[in-house]
């Protein structure tokens, strides 16, 4: 994506970054909006999915399952409290009546092209022909709407994805299984990997693992531990038992060879620095043509680890055409990123809050940023 | 790095001193940092960074540097870079004689101040400004006048022409108690007045900008 355009999503009420790199950086005062921007591109990407919008839910403990024999308006409430979390301010009407709102131009040379995600509350009251009960007719309303009181008004978040003038919608019904009732168009959504803070996926990893192995991407799997150990000749994931008591299940686990003996060792026992290159590294082999979003660069890694694995990601996105997006708080996780962009393919982006309001304010040019850098400023 | 917000940025080390022995001489409020920059063009682009990617990071950004030979020019490339930010508006076409300040026309910008020495109008240098602290017809600083003449009747002189104002105060500093104290320590030792009225424009340009 060429810029982005963020409204109504948690602190990003009016947010936009202008201009994207292939790369790129972004640091900030803690609680600025970093991860929520990463976030953002999420939803964009997967054309707010609600599986997508989920893991986001999840991600910050506010998930919305709940016991069974819970009674239905507890079930919704909870839904609504859930989703809520992700409109500005927690606000309802606003969600009702504008909804969150993510645009991006996504041209390429041939055409102009922008695509829009827009994620709404709604209140709808279904009828269906008493004749034909497959012919549903769905009624949306607004927050003034006198039908408001009627008992069968149900609710729902609406996802619209729109290409220049084409329109996509998918409507979720909350109270319940959450269940998607207008038909099941395929969108077109993107691929793209998030890794989080403390990340260290146990349960996604051997996924990951199984999707590239045994293609040519898989030696890149080496090649990046090679960063920390020099000497890991091989990778691949085993089956172990759990060792819960409770839960006899079977997990796939990483096991690393070095040369000259025959001994298997379980990367988790490595060292957090080694897990987390691997998570990373099957992330981004496996967002080819999408996104690599990563949150914390810098979390558990020497900042000599940092540059390598920045030159890795630079040379490995290049060739699988992935855009990157990483946030950061460490200046040498920016000195290391700076240093590795030798075709200038990255940029260096500061959230701000000003006055309430988040906004961007990038280093456009490479020259300009680098003498801040040399000159010990502190950009972040 | 320090986390300052209200920086004076200027060329080089002799700068940087002579502000700070003037400012504390002079009881300025010391509420800002000097920086230095090893040459003119590091500071100019420190002054632009300041305005635009880092402007939310500063409260007051004044900027001090030399004439040289082209008191316009100079001006010129440093005006275009603060109408370029698009954050300042009613940017002079020539600097006023007491030095120039601008506040900002947005907010979370800095206010900015420009002096360029030796008074912002004409060619020269720091050194031409601090010799103008000696005492009137102060004789060791007549003396030095005539012996740059003398040298430069000869043509045995090693100095480049620009250049002329750094030989005359060195000059000049070298013949007196302590010989060759650097213009910073001289001020302090009153061997230049601080207090001289030929300071005070400069005085009043930094109070002005950094309350």
């Amino acid at each position: 994506m060429k810029s982005i355009y963020i409204k109504n999503y948690k602190n990003l009420k009016d947010f936009k970054i202008d201009s994207l790199s292939k790369i790129n950086l972004i640091v900030g005062k803690n609680n600025v909006g970093k991860s929520t921007l990463l976030e953002a591109i999420s939803i964009f990407a997967s054309g707010g999915n609600i599986i997508s919008l989920r893991e986001i839910l999840d991600i910050r403990g506010e998930v919305y399952d709940f016991p069974y024999s819970l009674e239905q308006d507890k079930k919704l409430e909870r839904h609504i409290s859930s989703f809520l979390s992700l409109i500005s301010d927690r606000d309802i009407e606003l969600f009702i009546d504008n909804g969150i709102s993510i645009i991006c131009d996504i041209s390429n040379d041939e055409t102009i092209l922008k695509k829009e995600v827009e994620v709404k509350l709604v209140k709808y009251i279904e009828t269906s022909d008493s004749n034909n009960l497959q012919n549903i007719k769905r009624q949306f309303l607004s927050n003034e709407d006198p039908m408001l009181g009627d008992p069968n008004v149900e609710y729902g978040i609406l996802v619209k994805n729109k290409i220049n003038n084409d329109f996509q919608d998918v409507l979720y019904k909350l109270g319940g299984r959450i269940r998607q009732l207008l038909p099941n168009i395929i969108q077109k959504t993107k691929p793209y990997e998030l890794v989080r803070t403390n990340e260290i996926s146990r349960n996604k990893n051997p996924e990951l693992f199984d999707k590239i192995s045994l293609t040519p991407l898989e030696k890149e799997i080496v090649t990046a531990l090679k960063i920390i150990e020099p000497n890991i000749e091989d990778i691949n994931f085993l089956t172990e038992e759990s060792l819960s008591r409770f839960n006899r299940m079977e997990e796939r686990v990483p096991f690393v060879v070095f040369p000259l003996s025959s001994k298997k060792l379980r990367l988790t026992s490595m060292g957090d620095g080694l897990n987390r290159i691997l998570t990373i590294i099957l992330a981004l082999l496996n967002s080819k043509d999408g996104f690599l979003l990563i949150d914390e660069f810098e979390n558990g890694l020497h900042y000599t680890v940092q540059t390598q694995l920045w030159k890795i990601i630079y040379q490995l996105s290049e060739k699988l055409n992935i855009q990157v997006f990483a946030t950061t708080h460490s200046d040498d996780c920016i000195k290391s990123f700076i240093e590795s962009d030798t075709e200038n393919k990255g940029k260096l982006i500061r959230l701000e809050d000003i006055d309430g309001d988040i906004k961007s304010i990038a280093f456009n040019d490479k020259e300009r940023l680098n003498f801040a850098i040399q000159n010990n400023i502190e950009v972040r | 790095m320090k986390n300052y917000r209200n920086i004076l940025l200027v060329e080089g080390k002799d700068d940087l001193h002579v502000v700070c022995n003037l400012c504390k001489c002079r009881n300025v409020k010391e509420n800002f940092f000097v920086q230095d920059y090893d040459s003119i063009e590091n500071a100019v682009k420190m002054f632009d960074l300041s305005i635009n990617e880092q402007s939310t990071k500063y409260d007051y950004v004044g900027l001090v540097v030399d004439a040289d030979t082209n008191i316009q020019g100079r001006w010129e490339s440093i005006k275009e870079k603060v109408s370029k930010s698009n954050k300042y508006k009613d940017i002079p076409n020539e600097l006023p004689p007491k030095g120039l300040v601008l506040k900002p026309s947005e907010n979370y910008s800095p206010k900015i101040g420009v002096w360029i020495m030796p008074n912002n109008n004409t060619e020269g240098m720091l050194e031409d400004f601090v010799a103008k602290l000696a005492v009137d017809n102060d004789v060791l600083m007549e003396e030095a006048e005539q012996v740059l003449n003398s040298l430069e009747k000869r043509n045995i002189q090693r100095y480049k022409t620009v250049h002329r104002a750094k030989a005359k105060i060195h000059s000049f500093l070298a013949w007196q108690d302590e010989p060759g104290k650097p213009m910073g320590q001289a001020i302090t030792a009153k061997i230049l007045d601080p207090n001289s009225d030929k300071a005070n424009d400069f005085i009043n340009w930094l109070e002005e900008l950094y309350q």
